[in-house]
């Protein structure tokens, strides 16, 4: 992953582009931890609109991988079913770590 | 420099727009939720708004719709943000908003945002108004629809409710209203939305709402459904159900309880009623003849005494008191709707014009103007009951006009139809109308409220017992009518009562006898108590008849036998311990056909009378009686031919 090529590609400057990354690594943590809470619960409502966050944010910015797991999460939580969202969150999680470390 | 405000839930999404922009010159602020954003839009006039769809507080097509309702704001440039629109064909226009720019990759997304703004700044269309820009590479047009079809599910759900529900802030501003909220509060959602809660509500109320909201809300609060709130006079019950999610928005559920709330008192009401009648007519039986007693002691005294003896006043006032004493049971019956004991055709007029007359002999300050329907239809009545109301009218009137005035007495026919746009919804058919109008101290809007209730009176102890109206009312709906007021305080007050009218012929009424009629015939007195026998026997004889007595139906059915050819005329308590009145009237009846029978009673069931004067009994009468009303029923009964 090399930010200044995602950077280009949505057309903005290294630090406009990181400044960004900072803030959505903010909101997806707490998204993340809503996700936590909500699949412990089993509140499918909670989990669609966490995951519908991330989603939308990671493709903003052109974190396609983690927008592709959020989604899934997000279309099978809407079918009620949390099969799978434990593992997604943590691989959003470790594409989150990768983000991290580039930082 | 060019005003912009942007809208959008996503810390992300806001911040990118407000770096974009700013870079390229514009004034910027930003809002996260539609609340906020009409806050700041109360000082800031932006020449754009990008707005966000879906959002909490107040989503984008509300906030657009509103934002098309302020008139500083009418021509700002509405820019819809979001994927959403993009996927569900949603016409932007629709809710006034200009253009649509789908959201996605940041590149795309800016150079369609930059685009829109500079084709702005140049006085270009940024396409025809309704154009969704951006669409081309937007994925997951699947999961958007679902997301919206489960808002539709729930739109659906809210707006088939019948209770109102209302989501609003912390701070009690409102950002969500279902169908039935907006028709109870009845306003339009764009006023509403945004408003504070609170001011929905009359002053009376507000300490009220504003202690629900007192401390910090963690369980669900009401206002329950028997101390409700009111909003556009209805009356509301309310629960507030916190929703303990981050913004501790609180969930309102609005109860329309003004119907459930009025059949209670109405039932209240009818208890009251049942419970007076049942206790009135409990007493009324022994009472009335307790004061029979009384009343034929006095007039058999008065027999001895000329009136210039010193205790023919005092015997006067007794049986003045034995009057206003029957007259309180009356009036409790009246009250109770019971109390009909003999029901026929008669004239409205007639009675208007005899109870005015004796009335108006002694109240000289009153002048009484009458104007009565040569036509009027009969009325099937008691036509004791029904004097009495005329009475209560009367005295009412009188003592609402102290220094004297004018008594209008007016009756007309009329129809359930004429008679619509009232309180009640009249049972089709014709009516006979009676309209007694004063030029009185008028009654004020809070007492006209409760001038039917049972024992409300405004007038000073020993007065008034607040029993007149109450009777009248109770005798009217009895009688199957309706009554009205209409009054003005200061000018006078108008009682309009209508009866239903009887196709059948009113019976003629036999003339009033001020004077004991003697007479020389044989009379049977069948009474169960000692004192009635007694007082009754002796008042027979000082008009002249000869007297037989019987204390219980099986010796009336004997002393009958023995007598028949002797006895002329039969007088028959409808009470009696082991036989009621009825079943005594038939046996001797089957003993002699053409007998002939004048019922007595203290209090008997409604219609019991009736029923047996349907079967060819004479006449009735009501205890107590003095010597010149039971002289003249039997005059009435024996001089028939
Ligand atoms: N014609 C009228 N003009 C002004 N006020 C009236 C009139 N009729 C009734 N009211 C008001 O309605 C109240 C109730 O009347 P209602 O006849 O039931 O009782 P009352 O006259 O006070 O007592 P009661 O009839 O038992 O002697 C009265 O006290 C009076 O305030
Ligand atoms: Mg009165």
């Amino acid at each position: 992953m090399d930010f200044t090529e995602l950077a280009q590609k949505i057309g903005l400057e290294d630090d406009e582009f990181l400044e960004l990354v900072e803030l959505f690594m903010e909101t997806c943590a707490s998204d993340i931890s809503r996700l936590q809470v909500a699949i412990d619960q089993g509140d499918t409502q909670q989990v669609v609109e966490a995951a519908h966050s991330i989603k939308g944010a990671s493709a903003n910015l052109g974190f396609m991988e983690i927008s592709s797991v959020a989604k899934e999460m997000e279309q099978n939580a809407r079918d009620d079913s949390l099969d799978g969202a434990a593992e997604a969150v943590e691989t959003i999680k470790k594409g989150l770590d990768l983000i991290k470390e580039k930082l | 420099m060019k005003k912009i405000l942007v809208v959008d839930n996503h810390p992300l999404m806001l911040k990118f727009m407000t770096d974009l922009l700013t870079k390229k010159g514009y004034q910027v602020k930003a809002a996260q939720d539609g609340l906020t954003a009409l806050n700041i839009l109360k000082s800031y006039i932006p020449a754009v708004i990008f707005i966000d769809l879906v959002m909490p507080n107040i989503g984008g097509i509300k906030l657009c719709q509103i934002i098309r309702r302020m008139p500083e704001l009418r021509d700002v440039y509405l820019i819809i943000l979001s994927a959403i629109a993009a996927e569900e064909k949603i016409d932007p226009a629709e809710f006034g908003a200009d253009i649509c720019i789908a959201k996605g990759p940041f590149n795309e997304m800016a150079q369609n945002v930059l685009d829109a703004l500079d084709r702005q700044d140049q006085g270009i269309s940024p396409g025809p108004q309704g154009t969704v820009i951006g669409v081309e590479n937007i994925h997951s047009r699947e999961i958007t629809r679902e997301l919206l079809s489960i808002k539709k599910h729930f739109e659906v759900i809210l707006g088939s409710m019948s209770e109102g529900i209302l989501e609003i802030t912390p701070e009690a501003r409102v950002v969500y209203a279902n169908p039935a909220a907006l028709a109870l509060i009845d306003k339009p959602e764009e006023e509403l939305l945004a408003s504070n809660f609170g001011d929905l509500f009359y002053e009376t109320d507000h300490q009220r709402i504003k202690d629900l909201f007192g401390q910090e809300l963690n369980a669900p609060r009401s206002i329950p459904e028997d101390s409700p709130v009111r909003l556009n006079d209805r009356q509301i019950s309310l629960n507030l159900v916190p929703l303990k999610d981050k913004e501790n928005k609180i969930i309102v559920i609005l109860n329309d309880v003004t119907d459930r709330r009025r059949m209670e008192v109405q039932l209240q009401q009818i208890r009251k009623m049942e419970a007076v009648g049942t206790l009135a007519g409990g007493i009324a039986h022994d009472f009335n003849n307790l004061l029979m007693g009384i009343q034929g002691n006095a007039s058999l005294m008065l027999l001895d005494v000329d009136s210039t003896h010193p205790h023919h006043k005092r015997l006067n006032n007794i049986v003045k008191l034995v009057q206003s004493g029957s007259k309180l049971t009356r009036q409790l019956l009246g009250y109770a709707r019971k109390g009909r004991y003999e029901v026929k055709p008669i004239n409205l007029n007639q009675l208007v014009e005899e109870t005015s007359e004796t009335f108006g002999r002694t109240k000289k300050e009153v002048a009484i103007h009458q104007e009565l329907a040569e036509d009027l239809f009969p009325i099937e009545a008691d036509q004791g009951q029904i004097e009495q109301v005329l009475l209560n009218m009367y005295v009412n009137a009188w003592q609402a006009m102290p220094d004297g005035g004018d008594l209008f007495l007016k009756t007309m026919n009329t129809t359930h139809e004429e008679m619509k746009g009232k309180l009640y919804e009249p049972k089709p058919g014709n009516y006979v109308l009676l309209a007694i109008t004063d030029t009185g101290v008028g009654i004020d809007k809070n007492t006209r409220e409760r001038i039917f209730d049972p024992f409300f009176t405004t007038k000073e102890m020993g007065r008034g017992t607040g029993l007149g109206l109450a009777s009248v009312y109770g005798i009217i709906k009895g009688h199957g009518g309706y009554i009205d007021v209409d009054s003005e305080k200061g000018r006078g007050t108008t009682f309009s009562i209508c009866l239903p009218a009887s196709p059948k012929e009113a019976i003629e009424k036999k003339e009033l006898h001020e004077e004991a009629l003697k007479g020389t015939e044989t009379v049977l007195l069948i009474d169960d108590e000692d004192m009635i026998i007694d007082v009754g026997k002796q008042m027979l004889e000082a008009l002249g008849y000869e007297v037989l007595i019987a204390r219980s139906s099986s010796q009336a059915i004997d002393v009958y036998n023995a007598n028949k050819d002797r006895i002329d005329m039969v007088i028959l308590d409808m009470i009696m311990p082991d036989m009621n009145g009825g079943e005594i009237y038939d046996r001797l009846k089957q003993i002699n056909p053409s007998i002939k029978v004048l019922l007595s009673s203290g209090y008997s069931i409604d219609g019991q009378a009736t029923k047996i004067l349907e079967r060819g009994c004479n006449g009735f009468i009501q205890k107590p009686f003095n010597m010149e009303q039971i002289s003249g029923k039997i005059r009435e009964i024996l001089d028939k031919k």
